[in-house]
């Protein structure tokens, strides 16, 4: 699905959070937001999620407005998972992730279906939880929930696939993992997956493209190796980036600024 | 893996309903035999089968089946509120009793009565004014909840404030209109099946049936089940979050509003019925949870009700309130809870 913002705006009480945000991302690509905390990369993923309506401009989905879909069509098109999950009364993995087949239920369906169960063994299967289904969500690790998090976001079968750090939490093998998950399954169904990220390292090994914001506003876009490359990021978060060739991909490294200064 | 999960979660879910409604009849058979006088619970039940009735017999018998179905009905309506209240404030401390609805509910009613005092016999507007004072208090309490910084405990802080309050007032008013009244009116202030009559239990049968039946046809349970993981995750599948919770918090009035127009204010239940459910199955799925909490609620009021009856054997003081009794057993509950969530 063709995402499309046009001069998109946003803002918190009088706090601006977004900026006159214009972009394109074509089925089947994965687009990733950088950028420092407070950055715009969360309000950006909520407003595309249909969470949050633009103060001004406009988002389309395949060319339509997202303001005309009806609510249960946004729910079962987009899937944004927020990583922050209230977890104060008790309840399960597998709970979590069936809510996700709400959408899909008929009028009057009380429980889930056959189908939805066995959708949940084969997300649990690639994402390595299966052993984790019965388990209450406040025995969790941190990465052990992050991987649930994005199983509940595939729950839906999205054509939009919005994911706020879903690398966030987990060690270097998991984090590779989930992403080449998310790539897979948006090659797989021709879905659009809008990602933020922290780690330009996994930005720069993943994403088709990478938008880099600061203040609300996109300051560079374009192929990560582009991006990265460019002063701006170094300007941005004030520490140096270094593109390294390795194989046959280009890899963002982050340096610290005082490393430069003893080498000098 | 799935599957295995949920088919074990099915069976307990009908072993549980089974268990508890075997209890709840078995307390049913017990509660109509104790009493100022004893009927064998043998008697009991070969007179309410039809068997052999004698008329003195068949006359206490009335009575008490009167308070049995009262006790079970009301501890249903107070579990379901319970669950509901628990589920949209996601605060495991939640009860109507704690966040000060059932005081409000009375407090409105008092008020009612000190205008017209004949209020009290026109029972679909005492509900309705108790619905009323329940929906308000609701609002108030998450108001300062909010206020006060929104966190679990604040949302209980105010509870206990708003709950302060308004038992306070209705007592005063109570007090005022004491000589008007035909039951002593600490039964409303604790609430009592004693004076329930026959006639009265259409009022609390019906709010109860049409607010199980509003959950099922508005689909409350699953939304309830989506809000539990966020307000987010409940809008990106497709719920209204607000209209959710402002249902959920309107049944769980009225399901309070009737209870406490009917036998007063009785603490708890709404706390111990959902937690005694969720303990029991595991999870926190509404689907099966409400239905169980109004089980586990019926079967807690019943008990509450026979402790209640057989304290009051060793008496000629009248009868024991069974709000007292509830708030013993449900006091420490409450601790033990409090201990639990302060310790994670």
């Amino acid at each position: 699905m063709r995402i499309e913002l046009r001069n998109v705006s946003f803002s918190y009480d009088s706090v601006k959070a977004v900026d006159k945000v214009s972009l394109e991302v074509d089925s089947g690509k994965t687009f990733c937001f950088v950028g420092p905390n407070g950055s715009g990369k969360t309000t950006l993923l909520k407003l595309v999620a249909s969470l949050i309506r633009p103060k001004e401009g406009v988002i389309y989905l395949d060319g339509k407005d997202l303001k005309t879909f009806d609510i249960n069509e946004i729910a079962k098109t987009l899937s944004y998972s927020d990583p922050h999950l209230p977890r104060t009364l008790p309840a399960r993995v597998i709970d979590f992730i069936l809510t996700s087949r709400y959408p899909f239920h008929k009028a009057f369906q009380y429980f889930e279906s056959k189908d939805d169960l066995e959708l949940v063994d084969f997300l649990s299967r690639e994402l390595k939880i299966s052993h984790l289904l019965d388990r209450r969500l406040d025995q969790l690790s941190s990465g052990e929930l992050q991987r649930v998090v994005i199983a509940a976001a595939l729950a839906k079968k999205p054509k939009v696939l919005l994911l706020d750090e879903p690398s966030a939490f987990l060690d270097i093998r998991y984090r590779f993992e989930v992403m080449d998950i998310v790539k897979k399954y948006v090659a797989k169904y021709g879905a659009t997956s809008i990602v933020a990220l922290h780690d330009i390292n996994i930005a720069s090994l993943y994403c088709d493209t990478v938008a880099l914001l600061n203040k609300g506003k996109i300051v560079a876009c374009g192929p990560p190796s582009d991006v990265f490359s460019s002063k701006v990021v170094e300007e941005v978060y004030g520490v140096k980036v270094e593109i390294i060739q390795v194989g046959s991909y280009y890899v963002a490294f982050p340096l610290p600024n005082y490393r430069d200064q003893q080498h000098t | 893996m799935a599957y295995e999960v949920i088919r074990t979660n099915r069976t307990r879910f009908f072993l549980l309903s089974l268990m508890f409604l075997t209890l709840i009849s078995l307390l049913a058979i017990v509660s109509l035999s104790i009493g100022s006088s004893a009927i064998p619970p043998f008697k009991a039940l070969k007179c309410l089968l039809g068997v052999e009735c004698y008329e003195p017999v068949r006359l206490v018998l009335g009575f008490r089946i009167t308070r049995t179905i009262a006790s079970i009905l009301v501890g249903c309506m107070l579990a379901v509120a319970g669950v509901l209240v628990q589920g949209i404030t996601r605060n495991p401390l939640a009860d109507p009793f704690i966040l000060g609805i059932s005081s409000t509910a009375l407090a409105t009613l008092s008020i009612a009565l000190l205008i017209d005092v004949s209020i009290l016999a026109q029972r679909q507007l005492s509900i309705a004014i108790a619905l009323g004072g329940a929906f308000l208090g609701y609002i108030l309490t998450t108001s300062i909840g909010v206020l006060a910084g929104g966190t679990g405990f604040s949302l209980v802080l105010s509870g206990i404030a708003v709950s302060a309050l308004f038992s306070g007032v209705s007592h005063v008013l109570l007090y005022i209109l004491q000589d008007r009244f035909r039951h002593p009116y600490i039964n409303l202030l604790m609430g009592s099946t004693s004076g329930v009559l026959e006639r009265d239990i259409p009022y609390l049968t019906v709010p109860a049936l049409l607010s199980l039946l509003a959950l099922y046809l508005l689909r409350i349970p699953k939304a309830l089940n989506a809000y539990l993981f966020g307000e987010h995750h409940a809008s990106q599948l497709g719920y209204r979050v607000k209209l959710t919770t402002i249902t959920s918090a309107f049944i769980a009035s009225l399901l309070t509003g009737a209870s406490v127009a009917v036998v007063g204010i009785v603490g708890f239940i709404g706390l111990a019925g959902p937690h005694i459910s969720r303990m029991l199955y595991g999870t926190s799925d509404h689907r099966v949870t409400i239905v169980l909490s109004a089980l586990a609620g019926s079967a807690l009021a019943i008990s509450a009700d026979i402790v209640a009856r057989l304290i009051t054997l060793f008496s000629t003081r009248g009868e024991l309130p069974l709000g007292v009794i509830t708030s013993i057993i449900g006091a420490p509950f409450l601790a033990y809870l409090v201990i639990k969530g302060g310790r994670r």
